[in-house]
């Protein structure tokens, strides 16, 4: 009989015979996920940066995606091992030693929910969340849009997800799916001071990006991760060092047209798409900002509520 | 680029059901349904669109009622301006020659 | 083999899914990288409680994007060919799409296949490059417009600039150098108009024979799994006059061979009576029993056997060309080191 567990209360063991037997079902948020592929590296990974989400060493129903962490070929499997990540359908991957497990499993995830789960609109975004309303930011990598989120959960929001904003068809309300925000080379100290040292995962070195460490969701975070919120606010922000704090308010038409390119499934969703993309303006005011630091970003996030607040007395 | 052959004597024709339209400050963000594309119209592109709906109509005679509807002259709105918008509308499938 | 055929029917519902998890979830794997889990959420959806239902509606929502591509792809095709006489016949998922039939319902569709007389073929690819479609980069080489143009059955694949969609423009249904011969003028005769519309697709007899020359004459058959499903609800859509018909005409066209194979499949892998009392009375090929043992282990995902691959493929190529053309292609093909086809991904299973 199969029964929901955190990761935490699981033994090392037995993770390990579940993700062998590719039978370990990671629930989160509106997606259940089958992992197979066992490593010491990826155990590690879990028993770390996902403590506190609740998975079945034996799955009690079909799920959405199915990632296999697997060698590439039969050489890798024993000698300088390396894994890719196997969703399912072809994805441009190359395979990475073993040691970056995690970031196959992560990269595996992305392209799943990226390419595969239709069921809500996709878009490339960070998203958190307080009782007000949610706040989504649309932005390229290399933009700040982690730390942003990052620092945001400091200030009381719930964490979303630092990687994709999931919009419901029809009410476009927005969905949580709390994986860990994905922190690259410089701005893994930046969180570090923000968030404190024990919510930083173990740095994997020299990956094709870089250094990479995690910032794990906390526990309120999966816990609600069922509560959806409706978007009260919807940024694109830019950060270069040195950049002089500046915002400026985007009518609907030119946000609309910004955030379909950022969608990962807008052309495939088509009209329902567009209609829930449309839909989160009822609510929700959008914004571009461009900020030389976490503090001015946060100020600017503070001035923009401020204004849509009065607007709406 | 036209999405197909172009004739003079060809009326062309739009349908509301294909696509939403939202205005904002006099320009026109319209989603066409077939294709799943959102394009960002001014007002002389989308003013095709909504007059060539009710009767189909040659790019000559859509070049006339544009005019009398926007109170443009002969010179603010040229036959060679609606011409070159009516092939790029095709291009969207938002306009069709009434025969296809 | 008997694993596999309740698979198939538990894929189309003419069997329940398996009540173990993981088995239920082997299925959906299997069905889903032989891109038939679309036709399996048609099938079935509504009909079961949890997560499953999640799982079609994705599937649904794929398939429901596939179907919108290929009407605004028809709608474009007749647009580029406004003005002319000429109406193209739309093939396979096109065909079955247009025509809204059981075999469309779900069904994942790529490309746009259509059919033209062969005086008509340089009109059409001239009004199709002056809307906006191109060589498709894959075949843009000399070698492969050449290839095309002597000796296959279509144009070099054409892509639209803008939109990123594959048209392949067919003037017969077979390779020129295949050993069967098609009696492609009787079917394009029989052709039926789709209403308000400048495009035809074949009568239904001939819908279900191109699809078994597709299958079995044209060594195409890459994802048998697809293969089988697709001939079960074409036979379906028969209705009983339409089977009557399928016998005379299958001798008519110089296709009975692998219509005959095509019904039998259906009557064994589906326990269909219908297809099983037809197919007792047609002709099969020669090589119908290796060939059957070859099929049925190949559709066996992860027990395909060697030597039945290299028969297949083998067979591919005798069917479409003579020796002395075969041995220099396949020497050719070896050299560009390309895949052959667009196979599902081949996944190991939890």
């Amino acid at each position: 009989m199969s029964t929901v567990t955190r990761v935490s209360d699981l033994s090392r063991r037995e993770i390990r015979s579940s993700l062998r037997e590719g039978s370990l079902l990671l629930h989160l948020g509106p997606f259940a996920q089958l992992i197979s592929g066992s490593s010491d590296p990826l155990i590690d990974f879990l028993q770390d940066t996902y403590r506190d989400c609740q998975v079945e060493l034996f799955p009690s129903d079909v799920t959405d995606v199915h990632l296999n962490l697997r060698a590439p070929n039969i050489l890798r499997k024993f000698f300088r091992p390396q894994v890719v990540p196997d969703p399912g359908f072809e994805v441009p991957a190359v395979p990475l030693p073993i040691e970056m497990a995690p970031l196959a499993f992560e990269m595996g995830l992305n392209l799943s929910v990226a390419l595969k789960c239709c069921r809500f609109v996709t878009i490339h975004a960070g998203v958190v969340a307080d009782k007000d309303g949610a706040i989504l930011m649309s932005a390229e990598s290399g933009s700040g849009k982690s730390t942003l989120t990052a620092a945001l959960l400091e200030r009381g929001y719930r964490l979303f997800s630092d990687e994709f904003a999931l919009v419901g068809l029809g009410d476009a309300v927005l969905q949580p799916y709390p994986r860990p925000i994905s922190l690259k080379e410089e701005t893994i100290p930046i969180v570090r001071e923000l968030a404190g040292d024990e919510w930083i995962s173990p740095i994997v070195k020299g990956s094709p990006k870089g250094d990479i460490a995690y910032r794990r969701a906390r526990r309120s975070d999966i816990d609600q991760s069922h509560k959806q919120a409706k978007a009260k606010l919807i940024l694109f922000p830019e950060f270069e060092p040195g950049m002089r704090p500046y915002k400026r308010r985007l009518n609907t038409a030119e946000a609309i047209l910004r955030l379909i390119p950022a969608s990962t499934n807008f052309g495939l969703l088509g009209e329902q798409a567009y209609l829930a993309i449309t839909r989160l303006f009822d609510d929700a005011v959008a914004y571009e900002l461009s900020y030389g630091s976490t503090e001015q970003s946060l100020s600017l996030i503070d001035e923009a509520l401020q204004e849509r607040d009065d607007h709406a007395a | 680029m036209a999405a197909g052959p172009i004739t003079d004597d060809m009326k062309w024709r739009s349908s509301s059901d294909g696509y939403i339209a939202t205005e904002f400050d006099d320009t026109y963000l319209v989603f066409v349904k077939a294709s799943a594309e959102t394009h960002f119209l001014n007002f002389l592109s989308f003013g095709i669109v909504t007059e060539t709906e009710s009767v189909a109509q040659t790019a000559t005679e859509l070049a006339m009622n544009l005019r009398r509807r926007f109170e443009l002259t002969d010179e603010e709105l040229t036959q060679e301006l609606v011409s070159l918008t009516l092939s790029e509308l095709d291009d969207t499938g938002l306009i069709w020659p009434e025969t296809v | 083999m008997i694993m596999q055929r309740k698979a198939l029917k538990q894929i189309v519902g003419l069997k329940p899914l398996p009540e173990k998890v993981l088995k239920r979830i082997k299925l959906m794997i299997f069905a889903d990288a032989h891109h038939v889990l679309g036709q399996m959420a048609a099938a079935l959806t509504g009909a079961h409680e949890g997560k499953i239902n999640d799982v079609f509606d994705n599937a649904l929502l794929r398939t429901a994007h596939d179907h919108r591509m290929l009407h605004f792809e028809m709608n474009r095709l007749e647009r580029a060919l406004e003005g002319t006489e000429i109406t193209p016949i739309l093939l396979k998922g096109a065909a079955y799409v247009a025509r809204d039939l059981k075999a469309a319902q779900g069904r994942r569709v790529s490309d746009i296949d259509i059919l033209v007389r062969e005086e008509e073929l340089d009109q059409v690819e001239k009004l199709l490059m002056q809307a906006g479609w191109k060589a498709d980069q894959e075949t843009d080489n000399e070698y492969d417009q050449e290839y095309y143009r002597q000796w296959m059955h279509e144009l070099p694949p054409m892509r639209h600039g803008k939109r990123g969609t594959i048209i392949d423009v067919h003037h017969l249904l077979l390779p020129r150098t295949a050993r069967y011969k098609i009696g492609i003028d009787q079917m394009i005769d029989g052709a039926r108009t789709i209403e308000a519309s400048a495009l035809k697709t074949f009568c239904p007899a001939d819908v279900f024979i191109h699809s078994a020359i597709h299958a079995f004459a044209d060594g195409a058959f890459d994802n048998p799994v697809r293969g089988f499903i697709e001939h079960y609800y074409l036979f379906q859509d028969l209705n009983e006059s339409d089977r009557k018909d399928l016998c005379v005409r299958a001798e008519q066209v110089g296709a009975e061979k692998p219509v005959g194979l095509a019904v039998w499949c259906v009557g064994f892998l589906f326990s269909d009576e219908n297809a099983q009392k037809m197919a007792k009375n047609m002709k099969k090929p020669m090589l119908f029993w290796l060939l059957r043992w070859a099929l049925i282990s190949k559709a066996m995902d992860g027990l395909t056997s060697p030597l039945a691959k290299a028969l297949l493929y083998i067979r591919s190529h005798y069917l479409r060309m003579p020796m002395r053309l075969l041995v220099p292609h396949l020497t050719r093909k070896a050299i560009q080191w390309r895949p052959m086809s667009r196979k599902p991904v081949d996944l190991p299973l939890p």
